[in-house]
């Protein structure tokens, strides 16, 4: 909390101010003369025909498929693996142990938090409280059944199952390392959580030479068992989904391979450098004063995928086991750099296996394009559908599938059979305060998901929509006294979603002391 | 708006006719697309360098190099995102030389140079200490002090305000590792500005 915060636009114009606007006069003549005296390298002829057949996986721009069919199958969907749930939540004991299940069987329920049976109510109507905090740099999280309160400051631990009372952590209550797992990331998927963070993190500073590469600690929370911590990965995670099928997650290496190659040819090796290659996990340095460098990338405990950090996947069903997804072929391009899951980027967990948004490298529009794809295994993968500007908003897990949602205007739900937009959307999109597609300024509302729905807190509009389904929904302002405090424009506010009640931290006060609330809506009968 | 795509779609028909003109061996057509991309290329190769003659350099490099494997470009429409790996990498590699040259960057001591002009008088009430921080270039000095990589994706989304879906195109890596970055180099910059703020 104590680093300055900066807006995008602070950013942009110390940094237009910085970087020179021109090129340096002389600079055109001097590459077009050189250009005139350079032949160009011709590929060899090839007998090797560029495959088209992903073309054949990629829907025509804008397309989508029938979307209130794909929310009735959905719908469908959940109240039948609901009725599983709700028998098999009666035959298990009180605190569930993880037995993440790879059989074809759905062994849990599909809603995405941790509620087997959705809350009775009906009501989407919060009224609002504002609770006292004495904590200085509040975390706040839903993890299993219960909020969750960490101050970052102090460590102390609070927790409640509906924001009204608090059980404060006492030395020797069970502690599932909620401190540490609020300071990183987290995965949930009903009382399981996974988490993340790096230990380096604090490390690779300024003043700090970066490490070559970075292993992500991984602690695996599964009441009443006891917290296991690993490191499974030589790399740090950049999404990472816990679900019924058990756990995916995409790594990155974080690796400096420049940095890497010349702990193995020494300093002057750019003096002799002709060209660098990639193919099969191996990297080929071309040299002009011998026959260069090749560097089997597994024999140095890497992975394919680490050159370039494209990135890599992994699988398990338990949190104990690991499997490495195997490899998609490389892109029709063939430079090599986009091939190993570049349609993975975030990934969640859904009701029948594992949702992610990635790239898709065929996309021609300006905004870029998201490409979707599902796995019932979470090791081999299918197009799901691809869309435009999809890269905008958050990859959410909710109702059993995945939303991307800026949580004012965009609400694709997506589940294994493909993309269907919320009913709601459209009069959502009319009703609330849009980011600005010019500047791409994101509007200033918050959004969470969870047992109760999908709760926005817009502070543009001074109001809160709530939806359990995507259907009905119902926007209302919010308190006055709410709205005051959010007066501090450099630090958003958060949005937890709890079973029946709704925590909000907002952020007053100035850059230099920050000064947090923290707000409880509770469901009206 | 549809008037607005249907340039754009022009404007990416004409680069694409360019590039497929250069990549047969037409300098003049090589000339244009340098025309329109030769700023760009020097900012990106500066953001990794933070100085003129080496980003000239290393710009001019992975022009002519750009020009040398064009042919090899078999989607002429990934064209820029191509050319930014170059020059991303002409980049990086000339640091490298840099470094082993182990040149020594001396900033200018006042006396004899040129005093900075004190900053016009601000409303105190109307702004916040890192607007000031902003606005004497701190922000500028932060920058230089991180990683080439982080200066990198700094500025092509703050500068050239690319989208990160763009961004990742043209470093190879998914959508998600590119907000990783992104995020990470904004923090690391925020960090950096604790020491100027």
């Amino acid at each position: 909390m104590n680093a300055p915060r900066l807006t995008d636009a602070q950013i942009s114009q110390a940094l237009g101010a910085h970087v020179p606007d021109r090129a340096p006069a002389g600079l055109r003549e001097r590459i077009t003369g050189a250009v005139q005296t350079t032949t160009q390298q011709r590929p060899m002829p090839s007998l090797v025909v560029r495959a088209t057949a992903l073309g054949g996986l990629r829907r025509a721009e804008g397309s989508r498929p029938n979307r209130w069919t794909l929310v009735l199958v959905a719908a469908a969907l959940v109240t039948l693996l609901a009725a599983a749930a709700i028998f098999i939540g009666s035959q298990r004991p009180a605190l569930l142990s993880i037995q993440l299940d790879v059989s074809p069987t759905p062994a849990v329920t599909p809603t995405a938090h941790g509620s087997p049976t959705p809350p009775a109510v009906a009501s989407t109507k919060l009224s609002w409280t504002k609770l006292a905090l004495g904590e200085g740099s509040p975390q706040v999280a839903w993890l299993g059944d219960q909020f969750v309160l960490v101050d970052e400051d102090s460590g102390a631990v609070r927790t409640s199952t509906d924001g009204v009372s608090w059980h404060v952590l006492q030395p020797g209550d069970p502690d599932p390392g909620y401190a540490e797992l609020l300071k990183g990331k987290f995965a949930t998927w009903q009382d399981n959580v996974v988490g993340w963070w790096n230990p380096e993190e604090g490390t690779v500073g300024i003043a700090n030479k970066p490490p070559i590469t970075a292993r992500d600690i991984l602690r695996i929370v599964r009441p009443p068992a006891a917290p296991t911590v690993t490191t499974p990965w030589k790399g740090r995670i950049g999404s990472l989904a816990v679900g019924p099928k058990g756990i995916v997650a995409q790594v990155h290496s974080h690796l400096d391979w420049d940095a890497w190659v010349t702990t193995k040819l020494g300093p002057n090796w750019v003096s002799h450098y002709t060209g660098v290659d990639y193919k099969n996990g191996i990297l080929k340095i071309g040299m002009d004063n011998g026959p260069g460098l090749n560097v089997v990338w597994a024999d140095e405990g890497f992975l394919p995928g680490d050159y370039q950090d494209a990135g890599f996947g992994w699988y398990s069903p338990d949190g104990e086991q690991w499997t490495l997804m195997p490899a998609v072929p490389p892109s029709p391009d063939g430079d090599g750099v986009r091939g190993f899951l570049t349609g993975f980027g975030d990934v969640v967990g859904v009701s029948d296996g594992f949702i992610a948004r990635g790239i898709d490298t065929a996309c021609t529009s300006e905004n870029g394009c998201a490409g979707m794809w599902f796995s019932s295994d979470g090791l081999t993968w299918r197009n799901i559908g691809n869309v435009p500007g999809g890269s905008d908003g958050l990859l959410l897990q909710w109702m059993g599938g995945a939303l991307v949602t800026d949580g004012v205007g965009r609400f694709d739900f997506w589940t294994s059979e493909g993309l269907s937009e919320l009913p709601m959307a459209e009069e959502v999109l009319a009703a609330l305060t849009q980011p600005n597609p010019a500047s791409g300024t994101p509007s200033g509302a918050a959004f969470g998901t969870g047992p109760l729905g999908l709760v926005t807190v817009s502070m543009d509009d001074q109001e809160v929509l709530v939806t359990r389904d995507g259907v009905d929904y119902r926007i209302q302002p919010m308190p006055a006294a709410m709205a005051a405090d959010q007066a501090n424009s450099r630090a958003r506010p958060s949005v937890i979603v709890g079973e029946r009640s709704v925590l909000v931290v907002l952020w007053s006060g100035t850059y230099e002391a920050p000064i947090p609330s923290l707000w409880r809506g509770t469901l009206e009968p | 708006m549809g008037a607005l795509i249907r340039a754009a779609d022009a404007a990416m028909s004409v680069d694409d006719a360019l590039v497929s003109r250069a990549r047969t061996g037409d300098a003049g057509a090589f000339g244009v697309l340098v025309d329109t991309r030769i700023d760009r290329c020097y900012r990106l190769a500066w953001s990794i360098l933070s100085n003129d003659a080496d980003a000239a350099d290393a710009t001019q490099d992975a022009l002519v190099a750009a020009w040398r494997q064009l042919p090899r470009l078999r989607d002429t429409s990934a064209f820029d995102g191509w050319l930014n790996r170059i020059v991303a990498n002409a980049a990086l590699m000339a640091r490298r030389r840099r470094v082993r040259l182990r040149e020594v960057s001396v900033s200018p001591a006042y006396p004899g140079e040129e005093a900075p002009q004190p900053e016009p008088a601000q409303d105190p009430l109307a702004r916040t200490p890192m607007d000031d921080v902003v606005d004497n270039d701190a922000l500028g000095r932060a920058f230089d002090r991180l990683r080439p990589k982080d200066r990198m994706i700094l500025v092509l989304h703050h500068v050239e305000e690319r989208p990160v879906a763009e961004i990742a195109r043209s470093l190879g890596i998914p959508v998600g590792t590119a907000k990783w970055r992104l995020h990470a180099a904004r923090g690391a910059l925020e960090k950096a500005m604790e020491a100027e703020a």
